[in-house]
């Protein structure tokens, strides 16, 4: 599905691998307590005071930060004592900032879901049926995340995250079977019943539909997507058009995986495929006035060369700040 | 062209009987384990052994899927297809002010970041963290 030359097999760009291992990085990074996977615990360190971007599981024996989507659902349950400012900031920082950039770039769901679908099988196109589908999230958010834990909140006190507890497939991928394919979780099997009978249900379900049909989860189910599209219209990083050069060709659309209806609206992950499929040259991957990505052309040699050299710059510190973060979670983190 | 099909149209038929057996070894699982329970409360509705066994009935479909999964890949089959035909159109100018409303955003969840971590809300972030959420992993 990305940009390949369909007749001779080869990739017109290197972006669609640049993307992956991005996703890759971030995961790992979302991830990084990889002791847990070998002892069977969680991490329990100060850094789970920060939300990740991303939808990751904070009972993931890997993750390192706070799940937003879990956290806002305990939040909202707590409004009864205490309002959860902290949590509507950080969303209200990654939705202004990144958008949903988070969904193409850093999300680990997002990468299972693009994994899945490389499957080669018959793929489902999108359609108005697609379109009218991907408003579905909206009805989980309003419900599941925000309507069903602020009244079991102010009903009963008792927190209810009820998206987490009853259709999450990151929780029973990353959480449960992260924790039970422990031997020293071996205990954890009596808990188990109806509820993970269910989730681990809904899981293959979705995982099954990812293969078939482009990010399902993403496009159609997943809260935190609807929640990061609601700042399609401001947020600083994104897909941008060149309405000077646009001429409605319509090209970019057509290529999309996602069910937008033009270039950055809410259903846009910024993934950039449409980037390489613009003939005007008219889309980049911006961040404000910074330009993150751009077709090949765009700049001169000189300025070419400068932003690879800026590119490896940053590719070696994002893998120092991996390994530190590999060794600082695992070994040296004395809150953890 | 017809070989390239013949795989694809499989290797569907593989991922849908995978999934099917999925579901229904922990359906399978769950009924024995109730029925089980029901009858000897000690006895729990899933241990790790009769997980293993029900495992074993789609541990074959998965593998298939697997390594046709690296064939298909390896030969670059894939559904040509994939997208459909959508009518496009101009991309117009965003509506003005838009700078201004993140800039006041940004400032806004800086303010509720730090009323939050005043009024204990990012503790209650993390001590539900430090735990295992036994909703979120289908504890119950």
């Amino acid at each position: 599905m990305d940009n390949a030359d369909v007749k001779t097999g080869r990739l017109q760009s290197v972006r669609p691998m640049t993307r992956k291992l991005i996703q890759l990085y971030s995961a790992l990074l979302h991830n990084a307590h990889l002791r847990g996977f070998i002892d069977g615990g969680i991490y329990t360190g100060a850094a789970k005071y920060a939300c990740v971007p991303g939808l990751n599981c904070y009972s993931c024996p890997g993750a390192v930060g706070s799940c937003p989507l879990g956290a806002l659902q305990n939040a909202l349950a707590s409004t009864g004592h205490r309002a959860g400012w902290y949590v509507l900031g950080i969303l209200l920082l990654f939705g202004t900032v990144l958008g949903r950039t988070v969904c193409g770039w850093l999300c680990p769901m997002g990468l299972i879901q693009e994994l899945l679908h490389r499957i080669p099988t018959y793929k489902i196109k999108k359609s108005r049926v697609t379109r009218l589908l991907s408003y579905l999230k909206y009805v989980l958010l309003a419900v599941f995340v925000i309507a069903v834990p602020l009244w079991a909140g102010l009903k009963s006190g008792l927190p209810l995250p009820a998206f987490c507890k009853y259709i999450c497939p990151a929780g029973t991928l990353e959480g449960a079977v992260g924790l039970l394919a422990n031997e020293r979780n071996r205990d954890l099997f009596g808990l188990l019943g109806v509820f993970f009978t269910r989730k681990f249900v809904i899981m293959v379900i979705i995982g099954f539909a990812c293969i078939f049909c482009y990010r399902s989860f993403c496009r159609f189910l997943c809260p935190l997507g609807a929640l990061y599209g609601l700042f399609d219209r401001f947020c600083l990083t994104g897909v941008k058009v060149d309405t000077g050069r646009c001429t409605g060709c319509g090209n970019c659309v057509r290529h999309c995986g996602m069910d937008v209806k033009r270039v950055g609206d809410h259903e846009c992950i910024s993934c950039g495929r449409c980037m390489d499929v613009c003939p005007e040259k008219a889309i980049s991957l911006k961040a404000g006035k910074l330009t993150l990505m751009a077709p090949e052309g765009t700049f001169g040699e000189e300025e070419t060369k400068k932003r690879k050299k800026a590119g490896r710059i940053a590719w070696a510190v994002a893998l120092a700040v991996l390994c530190l973060a590999l060794l600082w979670f695992n070994f040296l983190d004395p809150s953890a | 062209m017809k070989r390239k099909k013949l795989f694809l149209i499989l290797q569907s038929v593989v991922c849908v009987l995978g999934a099917l057996a999925l579901i229904v070894a922990v359906l399978l699982v769950y009924r024995a384990g109730s029925e089980a329970h029901a009858l000897d409360p000690l006895t729990p509705v899933f241990s790790q052994h009769i997980v293993g066994e029900s495992l074993k009935l789609a541990a074959p479909l998965l593998f298939i899927g697997l390594c046709m999964t690296a064939v298909g890949l390896l030969l670059g089959v894939q559904d040509e297809k994939g997208l459909g035909p959508v009518k496009g159109g101009k991309v117009e100018n965003r509506a003005p002010g838009g700078k201004t409303l993140r800039t006041v955003l940004l400032i806004a969840a800086a303010v509720l970041l730090i009323a939050g971590i005043l009024n204990g809300s990012a503790r209650d972030v993390f001590v539900k963290a430090a735990k295992i959420c036994t909703e979120c992993v289908g504890l119950g």
